[in-house]
């Protein structure tokens, strides 16, 4: 038997890219801006949805990804619009979603009318920035109570995106926190990301986020 | 654990290959991360002992990893510099406006084995 040496020079995660770059266009040509939304666990992206669909109506639609439950789904459906849980615990738990969980979503569900496609990804800034889901705008939210150095110490997710909402900023009256600080971090990974402060408490802010969408 | 369902797609990749190019075993995989990616080298060959098990030809392969640097363009000033740290900022014109030029790499480069 001989050594042979083959020289492969091919993306690892093509198969999920391929996907990826489908669903974009596959959505795009049905007049569907798809949003991904990434942030670490508790950072309020589920209360973001909850005041977006009491703003924006039902056509919006939300694709849920967890581990387990299906609480936020539960949560936003109560809001009037159609909700999608993805758990990944069937998929061996994975921390991320994989654009194919989203086209089994989205094959499930009723586009008709819908305008807009948000994914709440997996609650972490590490996994879910590795892969593609197909989405349009990739953002990340991050409330004012997780500290300044967040974009410091997850930089892919903040390279990956072009968005960041700066949420809970309520809270900045009881906090040490200086929301310049933050934005100053974001300037550092990403001179071009859009940055929206808001808060889905008392929707401070929230005509931005609304705008933005429109 | 995102290098659990990387090793699973490269391992996917190679199981193709080794049918295609028809041969026996695999014996190295070699893989080129730009350190931008959160892929942690022992992590990926862990995940890679564990599940090449699970694939017919595999029982001799081991995983090689190569990190590449991730270099940054200032659009001002046209430097090109290499960066550690997270700071998109030109050394030399201390403008922001700077381009990613690589370090998100995630790519498998060559894969040797024996053939008949």
């Amino acid at each position: 038997m001989d050594k042979t040496e083959i020289k492969v020079m091919k993306k690892i995660l093509s198969a999920n890219d391929k996907i990826a770059g489908e669903l974009r266009k596959d959505l795009a040509d049905m007049g569907i801006n798809f949003i991904n939304l990434m942030s670490s666990p508790g950072s309020g992206k589920t209360t973001i949805m909850e005041r977006t669909a009491r703003e924006l109506g039902n056509n919006i639609c939300v694709i849920e990804g967890d581990i387990q439950t299906t609480l936020d789904a539960e949560r936003v459906a109560k809001a009037g619009i159609q909700t999608y849980q993805i758990n990944t615990g069937a998929f061996g738990g994975d921390c991320h979603l994989e654009s194919a969980w989203i086209r089994s979503a989205i094959d499930e569900m009723d586009l008709t009318g819908i305008k807009t496609l948000f994914v709440e990804n997996i609650g972490n800034l590490v996994c879910p920035a590795e892969f593609d889901v197909g989405a349009h705008t990739n953002a990340v939210v991050l409330s004012v109570t997780e500290g300044e150095d967040k974009p410091l110490k997850y930089p892919l997710a903040f390279q990956t995106s072009s968005l960041c909402i700066i949420s809970k900023i309520d809270l900045l009256p009881y906090l040490d926190i200086k929301i310049e600080e933050i934005k100053e971090n974001i300037k550092m990974v990403n001179p071009k990301m859009k940055v929206i402060e808001l808060s889905a408490k008392t929707g401070e802010g929230f005509e931005n986020w609304i705008n933005f969408l429109k | 654990m995102h290098e659990g369902a990387i090793v699973h797609s490269l391992l996917e990749i190679a199981k193709d290959i080794r049918i295609k190019e028809e041969l026996n075993e695999i014996t190295e995989v070699k893989i080129v991360v730009g350190k931008f990616h959160q892929i942690v080298e022992e992590v990926m060959i862990a995940n890679f002992d564990f599940m090449k098990t699970e694939y017919s030809g595999f029982d001799n392969a081991i995983l090689l990893m190569t990190e590449k640097e991730v270099s940054v363009k200032c659009e001002d000033c046209k430097h090109e510099f290499t960066i550690d740290e997270p700071i998109f900022m030109c050394p030399k014109c201390d403008s922001f406006n700077t381009e990613l030029i690589s370090g998100k790499e995630l790519y498998i480069e060559t894969i040797e084995g024996m053939k008949e």
